[in-house]
């Protein structure tokens, strides 16, 4: 028997029509396929999110092309979190208000949404600085929210800077 | 009702012989028994299905330490090789080695917010980069595998001292989650 088959054994001579297909080499195929796959598998599913630094290129850039250009800056501080769109009328988002963080960043949504609808077609490029004692998930967490309504051009930036245009 | 010898007694009503013999116990049982490897099969088949599905091609980039705990986050894009800086609490790393201890990194320690030891470690990679691609453009690409509870100060004084080093594309590693988990729901209406 060559690893195909065999004809299932019958009596009186006639050829039985029944054909036993031999499962061993697809069960060896499928160990082995198994074995590496098990080997290469990575289990934690890490990603990334892509950003530019903004810090020097907002020191490079000469103040008249900054006019022109619309974006949204966005300050995340310890008692609030401020945003505009250029030209727009600034937004503070209070901790006092929100005691809850997941509200705070749900309200900073829809002030995203909302600077995007402002926009009209053009995609404003995003540019988020923080505090220093602010923690990284929550910069994680705003950029996240950014990716998550559209805007995909996200900068960090230094939170002077930032001030700076939110004045 | 008259008492009768324990016996078996079952499949004596089934007028074949060859029957009568099986369950009687009067037929000669053959030595060689065939295996239903069928449901084997179903499960190898469905393990396979399974591991094809979490296979990952671009394999393991980072090694997660068991300092770093990564922040969730629901949009991200997959892992692209590129040089590893690790911001742990205790400790910052470039590409598995130690730069500098995380509490010395600040203002007053750094002025001016670059690190040297760091930069000079990114100096050497983009030297090395440059030197093995002479034809290629260099795209500054670093990723930041950062702990979750550091605070931003860290990471601007890092994200300066790449900038120094004309590595100007940062990749923020993150663990992907779903979306309910990542950020909060959309605004409706």
């Amino acid at each position: 028997m060559a690893g195909g088959g065999a004809p299932t054994p019958s009596k009186g001579g006639k050829k039985s029509v029944d054909f036993t297909v031999n499962l061993v080499p697809t069960i060896d195929l499928l160990s082995v396929l198994i074995s590496f796959l098990l080997i290469t598998a990575v289990w934690t599913q890490l990603a990334r999110i892509s950003t530019d630094t903004a810090v020097q290129k907002s020191m490079e850039k000469p103040r008249q092309d900054k006019e022109k250009e619309k974006k949204i800056n966005i300050l995340l501080g310890v008692d609030e979190m401020k945003a505009n769109l250029t030209g727009q009328e600034l937004k503070i988002i209070k901790k006092s208000d929100y005691p809850d963080e997941a509200k705070q960043f749900d309200e900073l949504r829809r002030t995203l949404e909302d600077f995007k609808k402002k926009a009209g077609d053009t995609k404003p490029p995003v540019i988020l600085a923080s505090e220093d004692n602010i923690p990284y998930r929550n910069l994680i967490k705003a950029m996240d929210l950014c990716l998550d309504v559209g805007l995909t051009g996200i900068s960090v930036g230094d939170p002077e800077a930032v001030t700076g245009e939110l004045l | 009702m008259p008492i009768k010898k324990p016996a078996k007694r079952l499949g004596r009503s089934v007028k074949l012989k060859f029957v009568t013999d099986m369950i009687m116990g009067h037929g000669k049982l053959s030595p060689i028994h065939d295996l239903n490897v069928t449901p084997m099969v179903d499960m190898l088949v469905m393990l396979v299905i399974f591991l094809l599905m979490t296979f990952s091609a671009t394999g393991e980039i980072l090694f997660i330490s068991k300092d770093i705990v990564l922040p969730g986050a629901f949009n991200a894009t997959p892992m692209e090789r590129a040089p590893v800086i690790a911001i742990s609490n205790a400790a910052i790393a470039f590409e598995g080695e130690m730069v500098v201890n995380t509490a010395t990194v600040n203002e007053k320690t750094f002025p001016g917010g670059k690190i040297p030891a760091l930069k000079e470690l990114l100096d050497r990679s983009r030297q090395s980069w440059t030197d093995s691609h002479p034809s290629g453009e260099f795209n500054g690409q670093v990723i930041i595998q950062c702990h979750n509870e550091v605070p931003f100060l860290v990471l601007k004084m890092i994200m300066k001292t790449c900038a120094e080093a004309q590595y100007m594309g940062m990749n923020f590693a993150i663990q992907e989650v779903s979306r309910a988990a990542a950020t909060p729901p959309a605004h409706a209406g």
